[in-house]
């Protein structure tokens, strides 16, 4: 029976068969396997629904912003702490998302796809987290947002770590408020506003239609802007604040007329303005670790003179979240080209290995060095000639442009205030936002202005 | 007249000149594997050196039974080569360690059946060692086969959903499917031996069916499936002519009633199959997937050691999910490693094929291993959701009396399809 023994040959398919079996197990332990020991079925790493199994989050100066005792997860030891970084560090029951307590949860609970969670149950304690905010001034900004719905964002626009990221309303994680799903200061509590609050940018886009212009059409910056108090189309009129009169981009830009820059947004043209936003990071992709970033967004219509008006004033269907406006002030900070910001320094495991460090990345250049340079004069000229530096600390070179940004006609407006420190020293890009805080520079820069202050002084 | 005919076979396919694997050497390292395994268990408390002597006594039985064997077969059957039965004793070991961990109680039973498992082997070997023997024990075996099946139809208890339990007073429950298993390989190699007349081959395929056919009625699933995968296997073998078409439409006869019988189990299965992690299979029906993946990912490559993993206490987890329990607690390459030994024997049978001395102790080996890899790769894919759950056991690591039994007896097979296991014996006789 010569051809029996080889009809046994067709073992070999089942023996292959097996193989592949294998294979494609291996392959899903090594993609999912963080998803498989993190689900909350995990009772190496969650007791009652409590991710007990996971290390310390941490500070950039070393203060502990969450722990694990005793089978408890708890916070930060004061209070403000605890409610300034409630969306950066997030709560014991997944309310806040997108925090790291729940996006870095297979890096706290020491996963790793070689050892399982050995190392947790060996040490008893995951890995731990560094972030690069600083708690303390956090809580500055916290207490200047002084109870009104807003955010702050400030980040080194040499390294890109996030220095403050400050969302309200917010609340104690450890004394969860029992009116929390009544009460209408609590209205999108569990979003964090920095990376997932998008807004309109009114006329902090002036910076963007500005940069449109200097990169697009020649002699905008000597033109003469005739404002009479508002911008005409045979649609229809954009007003302004006031009658400014004769204006240049320059003085325009620090007066932040309407009618100069809506005329400037149509001698740009609709296509042109929308790329220049699109190379600052609108319509992209915007990441911050694991952490999700809602993605800014513009369309400018085409032949629409009045819409495209609205749009270069920013407030056409353009929306943006504090985050881009802060990677924006820092492309121009660093030259035009953004470094992409980070929130986590560093993992390391209980047995003191270093598993992950942040490296500093340059995201694609939004503009050129040259306009890059304009733009940075421009917008410390804003200060020199109309907020004044006496918000901030001596010396530290402020540069920013204010926004009042109008949503609904009987509402009042979001202030919105995004700027950087022409300083070595202190490199900070930064973005406020005061939801329906009324004036940019009356209400978001002193909020800036502050924190900012803290930072550099606590440096 | 039968000597003579060996004598012939012998001349005409000599075995190649394979080396065997030094037995001492690999069944020292394999002990010392074993010690570091149990001491994991009987040692509670290294520091004040309190020892669980219960447990002691049954790893100390387990391996004096290997080294007895080996020492043994040496000396009386003149045996070089123990590769079989090394793998078998390694993935022995692994289950006593990981029942250890996960129902120590279950222990006794598992030791018994060891046992009763490695004199089974000795016994099936030497039965098989003569062809004659072998072949008059076809047809009353065959029969008792389906006596004992349907014994199981009438005394059969429902344990777990199935009715595949005889249990005998109290204290006794044995699981026949397990034992028609063995019966079902030599009926299966025996017929295929002489094969001249379609008369065997159809007697075959009516065996092949009554045992599947009980099995629905037993609503073992599991074991019908291993049954019929074993069926086709067997019947690929055989084709080649006419009688092909005969196998055919019975495997599609048999396959097309094993869907229609379980219609509702079937579309269970898939439903649930990819989606155990949603939120409504996550503690429903994808419980026992869900638990054993999260135990595959918190072991890692190495496992958290014996004791320490959290699958143990799921249900079933001493039987249908131990590969979860031993991946959890020794690792995912140990999990691989025992997957790889149910893949050697089947290559094992293959390279042995053709210096068996007859189709009946190649088909028979094929058989076996083939049986043995379908099973384990139907309990490994299953529970791991990379097939659709099936509840079988894992041969040799899971749980169950029954079970250990029959799967030393199919190693009797494999055993039986290396030349060389008669072939000192035999050798000798021959120069005497």
């Amino acid at each position: 029976m010569k051809s029996a023994s080889n009809r046994i040959k067709i073992t070999w398919v089942f023996i292959a068969l097996s193989l592949a079996g294998a294979i494609f197990l291996m392959v899903s332990m090594m993609t999912q396997g963080g998803k498989w020991a993190t689900s909350s079925r995990n009772a190496h790493l969650y007791v009652n629904g409590t991710l007990i199994g996971a290390g310390n989050i941490t500070d950039a100066d070393g203060t502990i912003l969450c722990s694990t005792s005793d089978g408890k997860r708890t916070f930060a030891e004061d209070s403000e702490v605890r409610s300034s970084l409630l969306h950066v560090v997030g709560d014991n029951y997944g309310f806040i998302s997108s925090s790291v307590q729940n996006q870095y949860r297979t890096n706290l609970s020491g996963y790793n796809r070689i050892m399982g969670v050995w190392e947790l149950c060996n040490y008893e304690q995951g890995s731990e987290v560094n972030l690069t905010v600083k708690s303390q001034a956090c809580k500055t900004a916290y207490e200047a947002l002084g109870g009104r719905k807003g955010a702050v964002c400030v980040y080194n626009y040499k390294t890109g770590a996030v220095l403050v990221s400050v969302s309200t309303p917010a609340y104690d994680p450890e004394n969860i408020p029992d009116d929390i799903n009544d009460n209408d200061a609590y209205e999108g509590v569990y979003i964090n506003r920095v990376t997932m609050g998008l807004y309109p940018p009114g006329s902090t886009f002036k910076v963007i239609t500005t940069a449109a212009a200097i990169d697009n059409v020649s002699g905008e910056m000597s033109k003469t802007f005739y404002c009479d108090g508002a911008y005409h189309t045979s649609y229809g009129d954009i007003k302004c604040m006031s009658e400014h009169g004769n204006v240049q981009l320059k003085e325009a830009l620090a007066k932040s007329c309407n009618s100069a820059f809506a005329e400037i947004a149509n001698d740009v043209g609709g296509k042109a303005l929308q790329k220049t936003a699109e190379d600052f990071g609108y319509n992209q992709n915007i990441s911050l670790g694991k952490l999700g970033v809602y993605k800014s967004v513009i369309k400018t219509a085409k032949d629409d003179q009045l819409e495209l008006g609205w749009a270069g004033i920013g407030q056409s269907t353009t929306l943006v979240t504090p985050l881009l406006q802060t990677r924006i002030m820092g492309a121009i900070a660093n030259g035009g080209e953004p470094v992409e910001p980070y929130l986590v320094q560093k993992v390391t495991s209980a047995s003191g290995f270093t598993k992950e460090v942040a490296l500093t990345k340059t995201g694609s250049r939004a503009v050129s060095e040259e306009t890059a340079a304009e733009l940075k004069s421009l917008l410390r000229n804003n200060f020199e000639a109309q907020y004044g530096d006496w918000h901030f600390s001596e010396g530290l070179n402020p540069c920013g442009k204010s926004g009042t940004a109008e949503t609904e006609p009987d509402k009042t407006p979001h202030a919105w205030f995004a700027g950087f420190l022409d300083n070595e020293e202190y490199p900070y890009a930064f973005a406020v936002i005061v939801e329906e805080g009324g004036s940019g520079s009356e209400v978001a820069l002193p909020v800036a202005a502050e924190v900012v202050n803290a930072l550099a002084q606590a440096e | 007249m039968a000597k003579k005919a060996e004598d012939k076979a012998l001349k005409m396919r000599k075995p190649h000149k394979r080396r065997p694997l030094k037995t001492i050497p690999m069944l020292i390292l394999l002990t010392a594997y074993q010690l570091y395994l149990f001491s994991q268990l009987t040692v509670t408390n290294i520091k004040e050196l309190e020892i669980n002597y219960t447990m002691l006594v049954y790893f100390v039985v387990f391996i004096a039974a290997e080294w007895l064997y080996v020492i043994l077969m040496r000396a009386i059957a003149k045996r070089r080569n123990f590769e079989i039965e090394l793998i078998g004793f390694f993935l022995t070991g692994i289950g006593f360690a990981a029942i250890g961990s996960a129902k120590p109680d279950g222990l006794l039973v598992q030791t018994g059946a060891f046992l009763l498992g490695l004199i089974g082997f000795i016994v099936l070997v030497w039965i098989l060692g003569d062809n004659e023997r072998a072949m008059k024990l076809r047809l009353p075996l065959g029969i008792l086969a389906i006596l004992i099946l349907v014994a199981n139809i009438f005394l059969g208890s429902d344990i777990n959903g199935a009715r595949n339990w005889i249990v005998i007073g109290n204290a006794i429950s044995i699981q026949p499917s397990e034992f028609v298993k063995i019966i079902f390989v030599f009926v299966g190699a025996a017929t295929l031996e002489k094969l001249q007349t379609s008369k065997n081959l159809y007697m075959f395929i009516g065996f092949s069916a009554a045992c599947v056919g009980v099995l629905f009625i037993l609503k073992d699933f599991g074991t019908a499936v291993i049954f019929f995968l074993t069926f086709l296997l067997i019947a690929f073998m055989r084709s080649g002519d006419v009688r092909t078409i005969a196998l055919a439409l019975a495997s599609a006869a048999l396959g097309g009633t094993l869907i229609a019988m379980f219609k509702t189990t079937v579309k269970n299965r898939l439903a649930t199959y990819r989606h155990v992690w949603e939120p409504e299979m996550i503690d429903g029906k994808g419980f026992q997937q869900t638990r054993v993946l999260i135990g595959i990912a918190s072991g890692g490559l190495f496992g958290l050691g014996l004791g320490k993993g959290n699958v143990r206490d799921v249900i079933f987890s001493s039987t249908d999910l131990i590969f979860g329990v031993v991946c959890e607690e020794l690792g995912f390459i140990t999990g691989m490693a025992i997957l790889a030994c149910f893949m050697l024997f089947a290559v094992y049978a293959i390279r042995n094929a053709r210096t068996s001395r007859s189709t009946f102790y190649s088909i028979g080996a094929t058989a076996a291993a083939g049986l043995l890899l379908f099973q384990a790769s139907i309990n490994i894919f299953g529970v791991t959701d990379v097939i659709p759950f099936t509840g079988v056991t894992l041969p040799f690591i899971s749980r169950g009396g029954s079970s250990m039994i029959s799967c030393w007896a199919l190693l009797a097979f494999l055993k039986a399809g290396d030349a060389r296991t008669y072939l000192t014996t035999y050798g000798e006789i021959k120069k005497k």
